[in-house]
């Protein structure tokens, strides 16, 4: 029954490569990384964590953008909740 | 206390509302449009009446870009799906809250799949992905494919293996910022991103196969015809409870 590290084994095999990077593998299922580092036996894997974190860490325009917005959609739920709060002795009565 | 079941509170305890408008299910006969179910940033905004206030306008719902298409050729008409796509292109467009439609520039078309998002394929339920606010732009996919790209060799890299689940616990969001989706659910989702051809995504089940919701760098492939495009688009989909796999054509 194959899995998702038996496919992506395969995958890796089938297409040639011979260094693979895992992005955070501290954060991946344990069974999915034993069966992968087993799966791909004989090839060099490698954590490639350190490669992502500066460029997610360098925000575009565009993300800039969106951190900006999200930032202000909360603070407009947040309003519209504490707007709609009652006070314990008005519900109480 | 604030006390729920006393108090009930209506107003800011969102009941799950399908995009589709009241009246739509309605028609439809749905007995689900009714159903309780989680309470996302997304559904408690849009209670709170910050989503969608001008598609809530009765002045414009009636012109033709608003309204919802008739249901009554659900099923079969294309008419109906063209009516459909373009109605959810500018529901989306609407569902930016007024207040905020100045700080940044709507990005577009959501997702990737384009045409063959039909309503028939979900029974009438909008995607998970297109339910997101202001998902990433294809460009900024591509660059961000390009800075990840231009490192690889460097490091000496030929694929790089990104995992993603639970939405962005646990994975730090690798997954997403790579492919511009998020994986909601606990059954991971697996990107091989390999430093010189198109990603493989390796998914659970139909309803879980990313490939139409997953943006590949066909630009940078230079694949235009749709044929290029399925076949730039890469998609292994793991079935456990059928004991095999396929891998999309």
């Amino acid at each position: 029954m194959p899995y998702e590290a038996e496919l992506v084994a395969r995958e890796i095999k089938k297409s040639g490569f011979r260094k693979i990077g895992i992005v955070a593998p501290n954060n991946m299922l344990a069974g999915f990384w034993s069966n992968l580092i087993r799966e791909l036996g004989g090839l060099d894997v490698s954590d490639a964590t350190d490669l992502i974190d500066p460029l997610k860490a360098v925000k575009s325009a565009e993300e800039i953008a969106y951190i900006r917005k999200t930032g202000a959609m909360q603070d407009e739920i947040m309003q519209k909740v504490r707007a709609s709060f009652v006070p314990v002795s008005a519900t109480t009565k | 206390m604030w006390n729920i079941e006393r108090d009930k509170a209506p107003n800011i305890l969102p009941r799950f509302t399908r995009s589709l408008p009241a009246t739509d299910r309605q028609a439809r006969g749905d007995r689900r449009s009714g159903a309780v179910s989680g309470v996302g940033p997304f559904q408690l905004r849009d209670r709170l009446g910050l989503l969608g206030q001008r598609r809530l306008d009765p002045a414009v719902l009636k012109s033709s870009a608003h309204a919802a298409p008739p249901a009554i050729s659900f099923l079969s008409s294309p008419e109906w799906s063209r009516q459909r796509r373009t109605w959810r292109t500018n529901r989306w467009t609407e569902c930016r809250c007024p207040a905020l439609q100045d700080i940044a520039p709507v990005s577009g078309r959501i997702g990737g799949y384009g045409e063959t998002a039909t309503a028939e394929r979900w029974n009438g339920m909008t995607r998970p992905e297109e339910r997101r606010c202001n998902p990433a732009s294809s460009t900024e996919l591509a660059r961000r494919w390009r800075a990840v790209r231009e490192l690889m060799p460097a490091a000496g890299l030929d694929a790089l293996v990104v995992q993603g689940m639970n939405n962005f616990n646990g994975t730090g969001g690798y997954f997403r910022w790579l492919t511009g989706v998020s994986v909601a659910s606990s059954y991971p989702a697996t990107v091989i991103f390999p430093k010189d051809a198109p990603m493989t995504v390796v998914g659970h089940g139909a309803s879980a196969n990313p490939r139409r919701s997953i943006r590949q760098a066909r630009r940078r492939l230079a694949l235009a015809s749709a044929l290029a495009r399925r076949r730039s688009r890469r998609s292994i989909t793991a079935c456990p409870m059928k004991r095999s796999w396929s891998r999309a054509k």
